[in-house]
């Protein structure tokens, strides 16, 4: 029977964590490193579980190869670029995934800017239903909506929870990361 | 099946999953080179119906380490973003144009029997490639012929009076044409280069340079091509062009 995040992580810690980030995706990063949502050995670069992480936009990739540098991963493995051509990347690789037995997830991380690029939407319709994708999704509370309607037009199932709850966020990590298909998950800062 | 460039890639693609299993061809949903593959190879297409971020779902297939091969048959395809070692198959003219315009060099097939090798020799380099197929039928290759290598310009004719430079399928048009001006004592080289940016072309081959062509960028293009190092000298080779169109039509 799989775990849920919420039974295994300390939730103190990951409050804690996202107390000392700045930033959307404070909470989510804590979520996700100090939750222990990721995948990756610190000690293998190349292991083939390990997630695959592309990020739209600089500053949030930053933020991300900074944390992960932090927490002993591996900030390299890290693809960074424009918002709107990460989810596309990010399909392309969750493609490849999909036909390796054993091969990690593929964690595309967004912010609002992505959301005015039409090639997200793009993106959204190329990894509709790939197993492994998995969007993480930060933007202000009133564009939430809109990117949600865009993501499930394309066929993708979301969850919408609060970015700086740290409960909910990892309660929606736990669902989205459980899905058979790609998901994505809203944070509306 | 016809013999032109585009049906020996069909049949290129279409042999991939036994030739190169790890490659994988992203395709649309536009009627063509793409529905084509679906239908005869399905296990090796990913599926990326908007055009303009195609590429970027390849450049994610290469990330990943399997060789990626994007068709853009049609549409705005994000060109300049690629840096990754994707390999473009287009049988848009257009889209090889805005390629060339990027200084990257167009790989133009003359024969269906180059398709293939250059195919695979496009998915072992470093850098994004760009193969432009298309429906025109030529002539079998000649036996003496050889598959041409990536970067370097193949010389069809070697004469001291004039080079002409051409990709595709006006190569075999234009052999014709510099035999027959060689025999009426006009020595020609003809040159072909082969995914070379027109700037790189080999100055030695084309020593007294007299430029008609290239087929890409198109005429007209010249500046963009950047082949103006090419020497135009030679009174007597002015009215090359309107000679050269004189035996293009008696071939």
């Amino acid at each position: 029977m799989p775990t849920s995040l919420l039974d295994a992580v300390d939730l103190a810690a990951v409050r804690a964590a996202a107390g000392r980030r700045t930033g959307a995706a404070a909470t989510l990063l804590a979520g996700l490193l100090e939750g222990q949502a990721l995948a990756f050995d610190p000690d293998d670069p190349g292991w083939l579980g390990a997630d695959d992480l592309v990020v739209g936009g600089a500053a949030l990739g930053e933020e991300l190869r900074r944390a992960l540098d932090e927490a002993g991963g591996h900030p390299d493995a890290v693809a960074v670029t424009e918002p709107g051509r990460a989810l596309a990347l990010a399909a392309g690789g969750a493609a490849v995934g999909a036909r390796r037995v054993g091969a990690g997830r593929t964690l595309c991380l967004l912010d609002a800017a992505a959301l005015a690029d039409g090639r997200t939407w793009e993106g959204a319709l190329a990894g509709a239903g790939l197993p492994g994708l998995v969007v993480l999704w930060t933007l202000p509370a009133a564009e939430a909506r809109a990117a949600e309607r865009l993501l499930d037009a394309a066929g993708w199932p979301c969850e919408r929870v609060a970015a700086d709850a740290p409960v909910e966020l990892l309660a929606g990590l736990d669902h989205v990361l459980a899905h058979a298909t790609a998901g994505a998950l809203l944070l509306a800062a | 099946m016809s013999p032109s460039t585009r049906w020996a890639a069909v049949d290129a693609l279409e042999r991939l999953p036994e030739e190169l299993p790890e490659a994988l061809v992203v395709v649309g949903a536009e009627p063509g080179l793409a529905v084509e593959l679906a239908e005869l190879a399905p296990q090796a297409c990913v599926r990326a119906p908007g055009a303009t971020s195609r590429l970027a779902v390849a450049a994610g297939v290469t990330r990943r380490g399997r060789p990626a091969i994007a068709l853009a048959d049609r549409g705005d395809a994000d060109l300049a973003s690629l840096e990754d070692p994707v390999v473009v198959l287009t049988e848009d003219v257009a889209l090889a144009k805005a390629w060339h315009r990027l200084r990257r060099g167009v790989l133009h097939p003359v024969w269906p029997e180059d398709v293939a090798a250059l195919l695979h020799t496009a998915l072992s380099r470093a850098r994004p490639q760009l193969l432009l197929v298309g429906d025109v039928d030529v002539a079998p290759r000649p036996a003496q012929v050889p598959t041409p290598a990536i970067g370097q310009t193949r010389v069809h004719a070697e004469g001291g009076q004039g080079a002409v430079v051409a990709s595709g399928p006006l190569v075999p048009a234009l052999r014709n044409a510099v035999a027959v001006l060689a025999r009426r004592g006009l020595a020609l080289s003809l040159l072909e280069p082969v995914g070379t940016v027109p700037r790189r072309l080999d100055p030695a081959a084309a020593r007294r340079g007299v430029l008609v062509g290239p087929a890409l960028p198109g005429e007209g293009d010249l500046a963009a091509a950047d082949l103006r190092y090419l020497e135009l000298r030679g009174a007597s080779l002015r009215d090359l062009p309107d000679r050269l169109g004189e035996a293009f039509d008696q071939r």
